[in-house]
């Protein structure tokens, strides 16, 4: 059993975790839950030995353990497979699994590969990862980083394995592979602590819910008494309601933008169509590398379009680079991965406000920007959308997930997009972001007459904004579902009927 | 609305008292540094601040600064430019050959000198992008070939200036020299380039991340290539003046600028990765280093251990912009 | 696919055409020194019909001096075309164009031979190696080397002499034990030594001299540094103020030189050494007398006859210039040569040769030249007797 007893932790300014007890029992899955900066992570980093606890104790089987750094947790049978997967990509699996103990591989200093590799090979068929072991790190996807990085931790000899995220990159075929494995892992009587924000997950998974807010522990139980409302409530301090949004009525408008037989010789694609109306919100649902937001970078030849034709209000245009379809035709583009393709973290949030849009800060006529100007355009925007920030001079990559998407989507409005893309929005982002991005979104459409297209595997997401969705899968689009009689439906009907759609 | 005015004024930061603001910025640590090497000089040696070792020192920071924004400009994008030496001896020659064997004139030559550099830039900077290739290999190679040609076609004889270059190496504007009235301008343009203009400000989101910045909206490529012919033409100009201070165009200029560009930079806390700069900052880089170079010679150090000190000092000018960023970082 | 291919053309193309650019600006370009020694000859010749009336004396020496190549007791038992020799120098530089390749010319004139010369790309050891290796195995069997590094080249050396080849290292001194029959060079703590007595009897035996060194890594400026200090340490009223260096380009000459200019203003006298550094100090005195009005005149002494050197000499900016004898080594080394192949032997092996160097004023600006040919004709009358054993 690992119990940890009254432990704090503060950082400058900010009291991460007052007076945490929490008990791990051996044989059981436990999820702990919180928005984003609830302290789940700042008790993973103590309890595998990056941060130390100000004041408490972590013990593992009665006895106390302390720890210098995550070198002694491995030593001590903890393992912590983290979100942002800090794998070498150059090398090889097996020498990501082995790589803390190549000591043992090695005689008179030199390394003796065909054991790493026989090593490597019992771990990883363990975890069900079928791949020859001198693969290269960097040709796989997340969620066989995911699996190695299990690997490594058995290889440790882990009683306890912390998972961080560990779902947020993965689809949800991979999700269950994962479930699957973290499941026998419990059944030979490992400590799992599991980190998530999908409540979905947690119901499937946990066995044990311990919910965090403002760095308090607010409740933990047992999942059967711990109803997603519960939850939620404990999380953000107040009751969730799923509720119908109304109509759209969008349908019988005119339709702004049509794509018609669309071509990628690179994703592999052919002659793929839709059409949107102003003011309408159409979802492309599927699983990640179904073609949905393979079919936008292509329509927008952000990645080569080998054929089709786009139009706009009837009119075919060309869009032969995403700076003509920006400034030319006012169309938006909030990215899947806002880190790596939306935002510049390393720049002020008021500049990746008005990265696109610098020319409504001109002086008059010349061609100058009037940072005066600029910043008061950052600052509506950042008002508007409620963008939660010290100031507009911090760096982006200082503010947490939900404000940083923020961020992404305030861009484009403040281009004055008339067409907007949004891939993923809510991925990483805690639950009051959400809502408010939902809500967000929704108004953009129903209020402002903004179309937008949404991309998204998030079911409850899909059927709460979208009011008519294309399924994509293995790259065709196979079913359309629309009729505002059939939003108006409850959610769990909707989604049995999504779910048909797509066998 | 009350949330309104706090996030516009917060934006000027006029709660934090002034020394703790000047400590945030990143220049802060090389203005310090500024001041107390005048100092030090100032206090062991007599000469220093004679009227003709500030004139001096004027013109050489002038043309250090230049090849400094040679690497700039490329630094802000996240890239190098290890050709830039090249590059200015080939525009010497360039320059000097018109002038001394075919009796071109002075703004004549000039301009042909320029010409040649933006078209070694556009070289560089097409292979970089349609190429798709390692800027560091391409200007490598693109440094033998200009050193090549400018040996090969001078054989390593110097040219003689013509009167109305060595003029500009020559007057003096008041204290300083008029070379050094050229290195305002420029640290003024830059400062009003990164901050004030569309293309500044794409050319630092293209440094800062540059899936996002094509995904705003932003020509990448051009962005890639027009910087790479603005350094080249920058190191033409540094050997412009370069030329125009001794008074003879030798086609061995530029075999040290590489490692002196990247030094003002760094000293100037110009990040190695691209996406920030202060012009303020670039400005004291300039004056840090010659500074430094003179100051050794004046304090007279032995000579076979001077670049001790040298390395020293650039070290000491770094690491502690490093231990105040952190503080900073702290503090904010 | 196809953007990129015809892209990668069009930078091709541009590259090509650049270099082509290059190509065609270098053809212009190398009228540059042509016409230049052009113009020099030009004026040696007016000169010449100048001076040649009066000092009827001189043209007469010269005279005899070109026919005592026949006197020697050397004979060529092969076709001239038969002797295959080869001179490196290490990198690129006029020194090299402007006085040793004259020397050694003027020999295979007097001899018909043929000289092949190599200039190597940067100044490593490892670059002459294979440049020089590769010419072994061309067929050249007799080499006249500058030793790019002082202990390497000694290695190069060894292969070449075991390959019965025959080797002369010229320009610079190389470590002992010495491998090649002969070193033939001048002596840089001699000339620094003179140059600076001269410079100390003109200032009147008394004042503050910069002393103005170049590369640091190179053991000759040791030497020098060894030769101007004894050299001051004879004179009572003359000290060394500073003395400044690691100069490898004309650029840091020049920058330092300025700067201990504006750091010393109470020196009367400087003194470079080295070539390179000679050249960026006589830049750095012209812009400090140009652009400081304050400015004294500082009597100065630079080494090597270049460009900027003997213009300096000219306009007054320079008092003495040291020319050492390249001409001589050029001369001296490619005939030792011929000796060693016709079976003539070193009574000393690995003997330093010294060509000496001569000082050039106003007064003998234009005339230097023929002392620098004067002194190399007599060092190569001395061979036979001095250093070599008939066969």
């Amino acid at each position: 059993m690992l119990e940890v007893s009254g432990v704090s932790k503060s950082f400058p300014g900010v009291k991460a975790l007052q007076d945490i007890s929490v008990q791990f029992h051996d044989g059981e899955i436990h999820a702990l839950l919180g928005e984003n900066g609830a302290g789940k992570s700042t008790l993973m980093k103590i309890i595998c030995g990056i941060y130390k606890a100000d004041k408490g104790t972590v013990s593992l089987d009665g006895k106390e353990l302390k720890l210098h750094g995550y070198g002694d947790a491995v030593r001590h049978h903890i393992s912590m497979v983290h979100q942002e997967i800090q794998m070498i990509p150059e090398a090889s699996i097996a020498e990501n699994i082995i790589n803390d103990k190549i000591a043992q591989f090695t005689k008179f200093g030199f390394v003796n590969w065909k054991a790493i590799n026989e090593f490597a090979l019992k771990y990883m068929k363990e975890v069900g990862l079928d791949l020859p072991p001198e693969k290269k790190v960097r040709f796989l996807s997340a969620a066989h980083k995911q699996l190695i990085q299990i690997a490594k931790a058995l290889s440790a000899d882990a009683r306890v394995l912390l998972l961080d995220e560990p779902t947020s990159s993965l689809t949800l075929h991979e999700a269950d592979v994962l479930f699957e494995l973290v499941r026998k892992l419990k059944e030979k009587g490992m400590i799992i602590i599991f980190v998530s924000h999908k409540l979905e997950e947690v119901q499937v998974i946990a066995d044990r819910v311990t919910v965090f807010r403002d760095g308090k522990l607010v409740g933990s139980d047992h999942i059967k008494n711990m109803e997603n409302s519960r939850i939620i409530k404990m999380m953000i301090g107040r009751d969730f309601v799923y509720s119908y949004r109304g109509r759209l009525d969008a349908g019988d408008k005119d339709v702004v933008l049509e794509a018609k037989n669309i071509t990628s010789r690179i994703h592999g694609f052919k002659n793929l169509s839709f059409q949107v109306h102003r003011g309408e919100i159409l979802g492309f649902y599927g699983l990640v590398g179904s073609g949905r937001t393979e079919l936008i970078r292509t329509m927008l030849n952000i990645d080569k379009c080998d054929g089709g034709e786009v139009f706009l209000e009837g009119k075919p245009v060309k869009i032969d680079s995403f700076k003509t379809a920006l400034h030319k035709y006012k169309i938006g583009y909030v990215t899947e991965n806002r880190k790596e393709e939306g935002l510049f973290l390393e720049h002020t949030v008021g500049t990746n406000i008005c990265v696109n849009s610098l020319n409504k800060s001109y002086y008059g006529r010349i061609p100058f920007i009037n940072l005066k100007k600029e910043r008061e355009n950052a600052g509506f925007f950042a008002n508007r959308l409620e963008i939660k920030t010290p100031s507009l001079s911090t760096l982006a990559g200082k503010l947490s997930g939900g404000n940083q998407q923020k961020i992404s989507i305030a861009k484009w409005l403040a281009a004055d997009c008339d067409i907007l893309i949004i891939d993923e929005p809510t991925v990483g982002v805690d639950i009051g972001a959400k809502e408010y991005i939902h809500e967000l979104i929704w108004n953009l459409a129903a209020k402002e007459g903004k179309t937008v297209i949404l991309i998204s595997s998030d079911m409850n997401e899909m059927i709460s904004l979208a009011r008519r969705i294309l399924i994509f899968k293995d790259k065709q689009i196979t079913g359309e579902l629309s009729g505002e009689e059939f939003f108006a439906k409850p959610g769990e009907e909707i989604s049995a009927e999504i779910g048909k759609s797509f066998v | 609305m009350s949330k309104n005015e706090k996030l516009s004024s917060s934006g000027n930061g006029s709660k934090t008292s002034l020394p703790k603001r000047f400590f945030l910025q990143s220049y802060s640590s090389a203005i310090v540094a500024v001041i107390i090497l005048v100092a030090v000089f100032t206090i062991f040696t007599d000469a220093f601040l004679t009227p003709f070792n500030i004139f001096n020192l004027s013109r050489t920071a002038a043309v250090y600064s230049f090849i400094g924004a040679a690497q700039l400009i490329l630094m802000v994008i996240g890239d190098m430019n290890l050709g830039i030496g090249g590059c200015g001896a080939l525009c010497t020659v360039v320059m000097g050959t018109l002038m001394a064997n075919y009796g071109v004139g002075t703004f004549p030559s000039v301009l042909a000198a320029l010409a040649v550099s933006a078209l070694c830039g556009l070289v560089i900077g097409l292979l970089v992008v349609k190429l798709n290739l390692n800027p560091w290999i391409i200007t490598l190679a693109m440094s033998f070939i200009f050193n090549g040609l400018a040996i090969g076609s001078s054989h390593g004889y110097s040219y003689e200036m013509t009167e109305a270059l060595t003029w500009a190496g020559r007057k003096r504007v008041g204290m300083f020299s008029f070379l050094f009235v050229l290195m305002v301008v420029l640290v003024v343009i830059l400062y009003i380039v990164f901050r004030h203009t569309k293309y500044g400000r794409d050319v630092l989101a293209v440094g800062g991340n540059r899936t996002a910045a094509r995904l705003s909206g932003i020509n990448v490529n051009w962005i890639v290539i027009s910087c790479n012919i603005l350094s080249c033409m920058f190191a033409c100009i540094a050997a412009i003046l370069w030329a125009s201070r001794t008074g003879t165009a030798s086609p061995n200029t530029g075999s040290d600028w590489m490692m002196y560009s990247i030094a003002v930079c760094a000293i100037g806390g110009i990040p190695l990765l691209g996406g920030s700069f202060t012009a303020l900052g670039f400005f004291c880089g300039a004056w840090i280093l010659t500074m430094v170079r003179n100051g050794l010679t004046m304090l007279n150090v032995d000579v076979y251990y001077e670049q001790v000190f040298l390395g020293l000092i650039i070290l000491l000018a770094v690491s502690v912009e490093s231990v105040r960023a952190r503080m900073a970082e702290k503090m904010m | 696919m196809k953007k990129r291919l015809i892209s990668l053309l069009c930078v091709a193309a541009m590259a090509v055409s650049l270099i082509g650019c290059g190509d065609s600006g270098k053809k212009e370009e190398t009228k540059a020194p042509e016409k230049k020694t052009e113009t020099e000859a030009a004026k040696k010749d007016d000169t010449k019909a100048a001076t040649e009336a009066p000092e009827e004396t001189r043209a007469t020496k010269n005279k005899e001096i070109d026919t005592s190549g026949v006197e020697r007791a050397l004979q060529l038992s092969k076709d001239p075309s038969e002797y295959k020799i080869h001179v490196y120098w290490p990198a690129p530089d006029t020194y090299f164009e402007d006085n040793i390749q004259p020397g050694y010319e003027q020999l295979a004139k007097e001899y018909g031979l043929s000289v092949d010369y190599k200039i190597g790309t940067e100044w490593t050891q490892d670059v002459e190696n294979q440049v020089v290796e590769a010419k072994a195995a061309e067929g050249y069997d007799l080499f006249m080397i500058y030793g790019a590094d002082t202990s390497g080249a000694n290695a190069l050396y060894k292969e070449l002499v075991d390959a019965g080849c025959k080797v002369v290292n010229y320009g610079g001194k190389v470590d002992d034990p010495q491998q090649a029959a002969a070193t033939v060079c001048g002596d840089v703590y001699e000339y620094s030594y003179a140059a600076t007595k001269q410079m100390i009897e003109a200032m009147g035996g008394k004042g503050e001299i910069i002393n103005v060194l170049e590369n640091l890594g190179d053991v000759n400026t040791l030497e020098r540094q060894k030769g101007v200090e004894a050299a001051v340490a004879e004179a009572d009223g003359v000290t060394i103020c500073q003395t400044i260096g690691d100069i490898n380009t004309e650029e840091e000459g020049y920058e330092k030189v300025s700067d201990a200019l504006a750091a010393n203003p109470n020196a009367t006298g400087i003194i470079a050494t080295g070539g390179t550094a000679s050249r960026g100090m006589t830049n750095a005195l012209k812009d400090y007398y140009a652009s400081n009005g304050d400015a004294q005149h500082l009597f100065a002494v630079a080494t090597d006859p270049s460009q900027e050197v003997m213009n300096g000499l000219k306009d007054g900016t320079l008092d003495i210039g040291v020319a050492q004898n390249g001409y001589g080594q050029g001369y001296i080394g490619t005939l030792l040569l011929l000796y060693l192949d016709e079976g003539w032997t070193m009574k000393d092996p690995g003997v330093h040769i010294v060509t000496g160097y001569v000082f050039i004023t106003t007064d003998n600006i234009d005339t230097f030249t023929a002392d620098i040919e004067t002194l190399s004709k007599d060092i190569a009358a001395e061979l036979e007797t001095k250093y070599l054993n008939a066969p």
